[in-house]
């Protein structure tokens, strides 16, 4: 099973989200569509760490960017890594 | 103090050369990089301290903002066209992005500038991971850009049609005096 990637980007009131090209081209084979949205940005009125998003908002996001449905995409596993430390802060 | 071997110090002069050069090449590629937003009608503004975006452009009025890294690539000649390489630190070229930032890629040869390479962060990634353009070493990705009789590549991937591509710049009405 090939593993998703999902990067978060840094921004002054939030945070970016985009899937690893790699990520997005087996996601086209296995359904045969692209998906829902190239990138989305979540934004807070203080400003916040990525500790602070909630399992709920990272499985939004990942539906989102995939256009695959929470159950399915819980299945294949979705990893969330911060790009400016490559580490893995959240799995769905 | 240790003593110097007459070799280590003939070599220091050339070696501030050689870092001044470096610093010279690169404030021309940011200023050409400037010239050419500019001559298309948007304003640019260089942060007093380099952190990695290099050049902010504004379209005035809409305030559309775009942010720019310019990488400068000294092109060495070879038999049908040219080569050059830089360089990129990997955490960089994953980080997702809003406002987008673009690279450009100047490319300076023997006193004339080559069409400048334009394009997203999220498309060199791409290109990167899908399409075998540049190699990993370390924290960086270098990049080798080959330009032929058969156009301009990196590794795998065709780069002809990012050469001097500004369409998300389009020439402003306003700026038609220029």
């Amino acid at each position: 099973m090939h593993q998703i990637t999902i990067h978060i980007g840094h921004k002054a009131d939030g945070f970016v989200f985009r899937l690893d090209p790699r990520s997005e081209a087996w996601i086209k084979t296995l359904t045969g569509r692209l998906q829902s949205l190239p990138s989305v940005s979540i934004g807070f009125d203080e400003r916040s760490s990525i500790e602070n998003i909630s399992n709920e908002i990272f499985e939004q996001v990942a539906e989102m960017l995939t256009g695959i449905d929470g159950e399915k995409l819980a299945a294949m596993g979705i990893h969330f890594v911060d790009a400016r430390t490559e580490r893995t802060v959240h799995t769905i | 103090m240790a003593k110097q071997s007459p070799k280590a110090v003939a070599e220091q002069p050339q070696k501030r050369r050689g870092s001044r050069a470096s610093l010279y090449l690169a404030k021309a590629g940011h200023l050409h990089v400037m010239s050419e937003f500019l001559l298309r009608g948007y304003n640019v503004a260089m942060p007093e301290v380099d952190i990695g975006d290099d050049v902010y452009v504004v379209q005035d009025g809409a305030g559309t903002l775009w942010e720019i890294q310019v990488k400068t690539a000294t092109c060495a000649p070879t038999k049908s066209g040219y080569r050059a390489q830089l360089r990129i630190r990997r955490t960089q070229l994953i980080e997702p992005d809003d406002p987008p930032l673009y690279y450009i890629f100047t490319l300076p040869d023997r006193g004339t500038w080559q069409p400048s390479i334009v394009l997203r962060r999220s498309t060199l990634l791409k290109l990167h991971e899908t399409a075998h353009a540049g190699t990993r070493a370390g924290a960086y990705i270098h990049f080798t850009i080959w330009k032929n009789a058969q156009g301009l590549h990196c590794g795998k991937s065709d780069l002809t049609p990012f050469a001097n591509s500004w369409s998300e710049w389009p020439v402003l009405e306003e700026s038609g005096s220029l």
